[in-house]
């Protein structure tokens, strides 16, 4: 019996027809979305994607495939520590989460989850084997500290999609990826290469990313308060930035030295997580959130009571 | 859609697998490292690319464009659609097949059943 090479030469010229092709194969009849026209329409107004632990949230921001998301907020604002929280419900909700924090080293980061996990300040040691138990399979750390360059986010992106099957991946932050503040090309070519491996790879980018300082710290920043290329905000599918309130804080120092009541100012928000662009959703606005702190955990009303992100899955 | 980039990798460098095998799938597989369809050439399989069901809209089947293509399924509408886009890509011929269906594009012989 004669045996057929499973791979043979080929002399046609495959490059110049994929060049040639490239228009005709990918500009397209509207019809060819007729399928998926129809599936959102029947779904009704079903909001799709990963939610944030807070309930009040889910009708308005999701984390779907596909996309990429801003975490923006001023140095000291909890933008990262937010964003772990948030990691932890993804991974919850039974999606992967991969990691690449250039800031912090992996142990500070899991630290912090853990606490966010245990719901206090000081989890006993066998808390870690239970906490790392529950995280096995689904939460991944990029052991990479200081500066990484886009070609590294690439593969680790890569990575992750197809071989950890991670629906989510953080990059925090895009300074240590794009060298140079000014350099502004460099950051419109890596956001724009990060576009578009969220969407050939069908997993959720979530990019850190700092604002550039205020007059005054109570000025809540926007979408327009980036630092860096105005491209950053222009390319991405959700801006989301974190404020804190720090003059409550100054409030209440003050009130508890004077020995004056403390319930009005506790009733105003630690911190507000401000949604100013949402390409896909109809909501921009404002969350409010109060945080506990022994846990490094924001919660979603005053009461300031921690979740349990171990168990809670769409939230409380 | 996986399976189709080793295949685009390997034709831009002047060589071709004889027949692609193509299966639409009604969900997403887990895999085996080994038997990932993406790994599937460099185990020494044959060229396989695997249709998921959250693949709608475009799908790009230039990679098989002159060659064998063999593609089945158990969704018989989703293989007919999957047939569609497999055709704008001209391959050689096409052979379908699922429970109900047997199409071969180069004998022109084909069999819906009811």
């Amino acid at each position: 019996m004669t045996k057929l090479p499973i791979i043979t030469p080929d002399s046609f010229d495959f490059k110049r027809y994929m060049a040639e092709t490239e228009s005709s194969a990918k500009v397209l009849p509207a019809d060819t979305w007729r399928d998926e026209l129809i599936e959102i329409v029947s779904g009704g107004n079903r909001i799709t994607g990963a939610c944030l632990p807070w309930a009040k949230t889910h009708e308005n921001l999701r984390f779907r495939g596909g996309e990429v998301t801003l975490w923006m907020g001023s140095n000291g604002h909890g933008k990262s520590q937010l964003l772990g929280q948030a990691c932890l419900g993804f991974v919850a909700q039974g999606e992967g989460v991969v990691i690449a924090s250039f800031e912090m080293t992996p142990r500070a980061t899991l630290h912090r989850m853990m606490r966010q996990a245990a719901m206090n300040g000081n989890p006993p040691p066998e808390f870690v084997d239970k906490f790392l138990d529950w995280l096995k399979g689904k939460l991944w750390i990029y052991n990479q500290l200081g500066q990484a360059t886009p070609e590294m986010v690439g593969a680790v992106i890569r990575y992750a999609a197809t071989e950890l099957n991670a629906k989510h991946i953080v990059i925090d932050s895009l300074m240590r990826v794009v060298a140079g503040e000014d350099n502004y090309n460099a950051q419109k070519d890596f956001v724009g290469q990060l576009c578009t491996l969220a969407r050939d790879y069908g997993v959720h980018c979530h990019l850190v990313h700092h604002t550039r300082k205020l007059s005054d710290e109570s000025q809540i920043p926007g979408k327009f308060d980036s630092k860096g290329s105005g491209s950053i905000t222009d390319q991405v599918d959700q801006c989301l930035t974190v404020w804190r309130n720090k003059a409550k804080q100054r409030e209440m120092e003050t009130a508890i030295r004077k020995g004056t009541p403390t319930h009005e100012i506790e009733s105003k928000p630690d911190a507000l997580l401000v949604c100013d662009k949402n390409r896909h959703g109809e909501w921009e606005g404002k969350v409010a959130l109060w945080y506990h702190a022994s846990s490094l955990q924001y919660t979603s009303d005053q009461r300031c009571s921690p979740l349990d992100m171990m168990t809670v899955t769409t939230g409380g | 859609m996986k399976g189709h980039e080793p295949i685009i990798a390997m034709r831009m460098q002047g060589y071709t697998p004889r027949e692609v095998w193509i299966r639409v799938f009604d969900f997403e597989p887990k895999y085996y490292e080994w038997d990932e369809p993406s790994k599937s050439l460099e185990n020494g399989f044959t060229a396989r690319i695997e249709v998921y069901p959250m693949d709608k809209g475009a799908l790009d089947f230039r990679c098989v464009t002159g060659l064998v293509v063999h593609l089945s399924g158990t969704d018989d509408e989703r293989v007919l659609q999957t047939l569609k886009h497999i055709e704008r890509a001209k391959p050689l011929r096409v052979i379908t097949s699922t429970a109900n269906i047997f199409i071969d594009s180069a004998s022109r012989e084909s069999r819906i059943a009811a």
